[in-house]
Parts: C-alpha cells; structure tokens; sequence
C-alpha cells in the first residue's frame, strides 16, 4: 500500500510508540500526584514542553490539549476580550477555526470573514480593509490543509497590529509545524494550535503556544494542571509521543520531500482539464489537484483498490458536498468535485511517485471514457 | 405483587376458520422478539401475558412488543389472586386523584361470584369514596381502570393501555422483496407492507466505485433497524456499475434513469424468482422525482410480467413518508450524505414522460443487455443481518 494521504494523518513513528508504552506500562503516575516517581514525571513533561517551544523559536508558553480542534476552540472562546470588538477570520481556515467563528457571528459577534486569492493564500488587501481599530481577534491559517499555500503570518500579524495594537494574532499550525520553519514571537504571533498526528505522533493529542505575558482564560476547568490554563489529568504517553515525533520528524530533510513533490506534479501535469491549487509560497507536503470531469471520491476508491490511498480536500470535511475553501479560491463546481488531495510524509520517501502517478493518469482515463 | 404484561391482538378476531395461523404466527413472531429476555410468554384466549420478567427489563420488552404487527395494544398489569379485598387495594393505588374515570371488569372465569357489571359497580364506588374529587364518566372517561378476573385464581389491574403497532402478523401474507436504496421513502414502504403481514428480504443496488462502501454500510444499518418492525430479512446487493457504465457510454443522456431503472426491476424479478418472493415493493410516489410520473413508472413496470409490484406510498406527500421514517427511526440514517446509484451519472434533465417505444430503442444500443442481467444477478451478494433489539 502507498500510503498518500498524510496530511490527513500519519503513521505513528515506531520510535513514537516505544517511547508512549513506557508510559503506559511503566512510567504511568499522575503527574499530580506528590511522590516521587511520579514528580520524575512532572519532569518530563517540562522537558517535552521545553522541546515544543523550542521549534516554535523557543518563548512563550505551551499548553497542551486534546487536539487542534480544541486549541482553536479555546482560542476563540476565551481569546476575544474586548466583546464589543470584531474579528477577522480567513476564508480559508480549517473547519475546526470556520465553525468556532461562525458559531461567535451566530451569538450576535461581529465576525468578518477575509476573501482568499485564487492562490488560496489570504487576500491581503481584504484582510487590511477589514481590520479597524476594534478589531480584537485577528486568526489566519499559517499552511491550508486543503491547498497547502503558505500565508505569511508574520506580515498579516504586522498589519492586524498596526492596525489595532491590542489584536490578538492567532494561527493554527497544524500543517505547518516541524515542516515550516516559524519563529512565533518574532513573527508577533500571540497564539499558535498544533497537533501531533501530522508528524508520525499519535492521535488526541495538540497544543496552543501562547506568547509570553498573555493570559487567556481557559476554556476547560477542573483540577488546575497546565497551570490553571487546561484541566485535566496530563495525557503523558501522548505528550512525550509528541515531543519524541518533533525530534523524529525534524530529523528528516525537507528537501526529499520537496523533490517527491515536484516528481509527482511534472508526472501529472498532463493530466488535460485539471489545474493544481497551489501558491508560490507552498508546503511540500500537500499537492492539491482539481480535475474537472471526474469525481474525486470515485477516483479516490478506485485507486484505494490498486493499493493507493489519497485525499480529498480535508478528511475532516470530505463528507461535506461543498469545499469551502475551493470555493474561495474561485473554483467551479467541476474543479470542486474533481479536487484531490496527495499528501506527502516521510513513509513515501522510498516510493515510486512515477508509478503513482502513471496509475492515477489510467484511472483518471478510465472515469474520463468519451461516448 | 407481581407484575404481568398484558398482550392484546386486534384484526384477527376477525379471522375465522384461519385465526389460529395468523395467532401461530403472531406467537413465533413474539416470541422471537422476548429472546434476549429472560421471561415467560403465557397463551391465553385472546390475549397473551409476559410474566416472570425483572423490573429493569420491562420497558425494554414494552419496547420491543411495541413493534410486533399484530399486536394492538400492552398493558402493565399487577397481577393478584382474585379476591375482592386484593382486587380492591390494587385498584385502588392504581385509581386518579382527579378527574374523570369509570371501571372495566371482564371475567374469563364465569363462576366467579359477582357478576362484572355488579363487580365494576362495587369497585367503582369503593374508588369514588376514596377519592372525592374524581367523577364517574362512563362514555368518555379521562381514565379507565381494567380488571380482568380470569379462571387461573388470578385477576389482572391496569391502569394504562399502550397502543401496539395494529396491522397484521409479519408473515402471514406471504413474502416479498423490497427495492431499498437508501433514500428516505424505500425503508417506510418496508413497514408499510410489513404492517400488512408481509415479510420480505431487501434488494439493494450498488454501484462501486461509482457509490462507496459507507453507503451499502448505510443501507445495512437501514434493513437492520427494519427488522425491528419487519422480522428477519436478508439483505442481497447487486452490483450495477457495468450497467451504469454501459448505459452512460451508449444510451440518450435524459433516458439514463428510466433505462437503469428497468434493469433493477428486471434484476428485482430474476431474485424474487430465485428466492421465491411473491412480490415486488418499491418506494414510488407518484410525481415524487422524474422517475415517478405516470409514463415513467409506466414504462419501469412493463418489464416485471410474473408478480405484483406494490407501491404503498404512491399517494403520500413526502412529509407524511418522513414523518413515518422518524417514527420508525429510518430518518436519521436515511438522510446520512452518501451517494445512491441512481445519483451516478445523473443527466442534467431525465425524461419525465418517457414512451416505451423509445426506451427499448435505447435498449437495444446496449448489444450485451442479457448478459449484463445475468452478470449482476450471478454476483449478488447475500447478508443475513442479525437481531435488532
């Protein structure tokens, strides 16, 4: 099997899941808990913390949640202080960041959702003639789950700032981390979402970065861990399965995973009818293609059969007719309908991408049959 | 006290000379529905008891009996000796503060020594003096109290009587198949047969990779929670992806439905034929989507010649079919999003008002038709579902 939908999720590091069972087997204290194999822990986890900021460009704060989800959840229901402010939210947000801020415009919020370009990166010029002096929350995705197009944060930050000097800046990172360098307090990011399933970590298991001398409120309360900030017993296994995929997957070069990218869309790209979602700031790790004709889910099964697995658009929406983002970005119904999604990881870096894609280009034919 | 559920049946007192099959086969199917509880079924004349079941268990079995066709309704009764001085206490605790009521006595014991009448007379007066607010009202009471003294030195007290599902022991007319696609309306038109007495197994297309694994997923969840009401079914999917695939490549665009349609009604013949399936049902509404104007089903059912087609939701508006999908919990799965095979290569106008002679000119593009009949009927594909409590 060719595994090619890894920004959906991926497959958890071998080294990951040693390091988890001891614990689970061995290590399993509550970290709570006052004795002292249990304090040794403690310690561990302020290490596996340490770690994390350090690949955000070290500062600020790190709490850990069950997921993104919940760290863009938690950004969005505690992170809007002034309630009487407005908030700008991009078009092209995940739909965990999306549904949040609808769900604030439904409470009576003044929620101004920014356009995108055909590149699917943020229109900047939307997005500038949106921010205003009230502005108070201000959340850009920082690598598209869908396209993967790069938005510049530390330039959308800038501006919200300029613009309105207490705006919070948040960007959820979930693709972007360990494969997009960021330095999150240069950059004047205030709040960062991250998850470990996109890099060889396990499931159920993400973080919010907080730069340093902001506090916002938690959103889960209970037995004070994560300093107050998110209650709830400490998942350790998942948190050091965390920290070991970082240290894992920042092992891998890039580089590799770049050329895959270019192998797979030079072989494509005479696929007639079809156009690639990409900008010129982009991930290496997603290529997003819309083939107009076809359906891409018929296409996705028939190529799960020859034992290639692809996505289509964000796993977490695929069973949603429409694509938001697509959309956005100015795609019709036909490129919306024929869009995939490769993601690429580091467990195809021994894979025949030429093969892929001569597979894909047959199926791609076959679907295609003219009367 | 102990505690009995009370277990009536209603057409069938209308069955003469046949009314012990249909009570034969209302027995089997009750009894397969009390299997996963640990209880006695009792068979008196005219009404059948549940005893012995624990208190934890008796809303469960409510439940499950609530969905036996044939039955008309269920009562929780205490079940007591039948003295006087018992039957009285419990009527009593089971009698109203307020409001209006009267008393129904039946003796299946005839030498009992207080005639019913005299009986409901005394108990009634015993509740009026106990509770000085309620009133008589013997045409339209707002409560009635059962009691039903019966030959086995036992009497029965009820206060509430549940409906059943009414209709027809599932069984008792015969067997057939039911087109199920997915959709809303093919589930509703299952019960409705079933509600008649008509068992059946369900026929369901698939058209992978055109329609994914989810949506047969889905259409396995839908005969499952139809088994609830319908008894056991069988579950046969037949793949029509080369059908589709054909049809798409050599026939007019806006005749695609009208033409797959009369394949799966060719297929449906050839599997109630193989299975012995007296029938054909279908969810058809008429006028409901361009496949189901007059001329359309007009043209889809001149292909079946050897069994009925039955078509119960044929005058329901759309509303009244979902209303009974909620009612039999087919809504919430139905309108799960995953693409039925009539949504494959659907043209951007089909025909409403197709001709028969048109359509076996079509037909007669496809050269391989026969053996496109026989490829999908020889690799239908059979699942037995298990019990749904």
């Amino acid at each position: 099997m060719i595994y090619l939908d890894n920004a959906a999720t991926t497959r958890v590091f071998d080294s990951v899941v040693k390091e988890m069972e001891r614990y689970y087997s061995e290590e399993y204290f509550n970290p709570s808990a006052l004795y002292s194999p249990a304090f040794e822990v403690v310690k561990k986890i302020a290490a596996a913390r340490a770690y994390l900021c350090d690949k955000l460009g070290g500062g600020g704060k790190l709490y850990f949640t069950s997921c993104a989800t919940e760290s863009n959840a938690w950004v969005y229901n505690c992170g809007v202080k002034n309630k009487k402010g407005n908030i700008l939210v991009s078009m092209g947000e995940h739909a965990s960041g999306y549904e949040n801020a609808r769900a604030l415009a439904d409470k009576g919020f003044d929620v101004r959702f920014v356009k995108l370009c055909a590149d699917g990166t943020v229109d900047i010029s939307d997005y500038q003639s949106k921010l205003d002096e009230n502005t108070t929350l201000a959340s850009v995705i920082h690598c598209s789950n869908e396209t993967g197009a790069i938005n510049d944060i530390a330039l959308l930050s800038r501006i919200a700032k300029q613009i309105s000097p207490r705006c919070l800046f948040h960007s959820d990172g979930v693709q972007a981390f360990c494969k997009i360098d960021v330095n999150c307090e240069h950059a004047g990011i205030d709040l960062y979402s991250l998850s470990a399933h996109k890099i060889g970590g396990p499931k159920g298991i993400g973080a919010l970065w907080v730069r340093d001398g902001i506090r916002i409120a938690p959103f889960i309360i209970g037995g004070g861990q994560e300093e107050g900030e998110r209650s709830g017993t400490e998942n350790v296994a998942a948190i050091m399965g965390f920290c070991q995929a970082a240290k894992d997957f920042s092992a891998f070069d890039g580089g590799q995973i770049f050329a895959l990218r270019q192998r797979m869309k030079k072989a494509l790209e005479d696929i007639k009818d079809a156009v690639f979602n990409e900008a010129s700031e982009q991930s290496p790790y997603i290529l997003s293609l819309s083939i107009a004709g076809i359906k891409a889910e018929v296409l996705q099964r028939k190529l799960a059969d020859k034992g290639i697995l692809i996505g289509l658009g964000s796993a977490c929406s695929s069973r949603l007719k429409k694509n938001r983002v697509l959309s956005a970005m100015g795609r019709d119904m036909r490129q919306i309908e024929g869009n995939v999604r490769i993601g690429f990881g580091v467990c195809n870096l021994s894979d025949d991408m030429d093969s892929v894609a001569k597979t894909i280009k047959e199926c791609v034919e076959e679907l295609r049959w003219k009367k | 006290m102990e505690k009995v559920i009370v277990i009536r049946y209603g057409e069938l007192y209308l069955k003469g000379k046949n009314r012990d099959y249909f009570e034969r086969l209302l027995i089997k199917n009750i009894k397969y529905k009390l299997k996963p509880f640990d209880c006695e079924l009792e068979i008196n004349r005219s009404r059948y008891l549940v005893k012995n079941f624990s208190a934890q268990s008796e809303s469960k079995i409510l439940t499950a009996l609530s969905a036996v066709f044939g039955i008309h309704s269920l009562s929780v009764a205490c079940c007591i000796p039948n003295v006087y001085e018992s039957i009285l206490k419990c009527v009593l605790s089971e009698a109203p503060a307020t409001g209006s009521f009267r008393m129904n006595v039946n003796r299946g014991d005839k030498r009992y020594p207080i005639t019913s009448v005299a009986l409901a007379a005394k108990l009634g007066d015993a509740v009026l003096s106990a509770n000085p607010h309620l009133t008589v009202d013997l045409h339209e009471p707002q409560n009635i109290i059962w009691v039903d003294v019966r030959e086995n030195g036992m009497a029965y007290v009820y206060g509430k009587v549940l409906p059943g599902s009414g209709g027809m022991p599932v069984g008792s007319a015969g067997r057939g198949l039911l087109l199920l696609s997915g959709g809303i309306d093919s589930p509703v038109a299952g019960y409705m047969m079933a509600k008649r007495g008509l068992g059946f197994d369900a026929l369901h297309f698939h058209s992978y990779p055109y329609t994914s694994e989810r949506a047969k997923e889905k259409v396995i969840k839908l005969a499952s929670i139809m088994q609830r009401y319908c008894g056991k079914i069988r579950l046969y999917c037949v793949p029509v992806t080369k059908i589709q695939e054909a049809i798409h490549a050599k026939c007019t665009d806006s005749y695609m439905i009208t033409i797959l349609r009369r394949f799966m009604m060719r297929i449906a013949e050839r599997v109630a034929n193989k299975y012995e399936l007296g029938c054909l049902i279908n969810g058809e509404s008429l006028g409901q989507v361009a496949s189901q104007t007059l001329e359309s089903i007009t043209v889809t059912n001149d292909t079946v010649k050897s069994l009925p087609v039955f078509r119960p939701l044929i005058g329901m508006d759309k509303q009244e079919i979902i209303d009974i999908s909620q009612k039999i919990d087919t809504y919430e799965t139905s309108v799960l999003p995953y693409e039925d095979c009539c949504t494959v290569f659907l043209p951007e106008s089909p025909v409403t008002k197709p001709t028969l002679k048109r359509v076996e000119e079509e037909e007669l593009k496809i050269e391989d038709y026969e053996q496109l009949l026989d490829e999908a009927v020889d690799n239908l594909e059979m699942l037995k579902l298990g019990q749904v409590e």
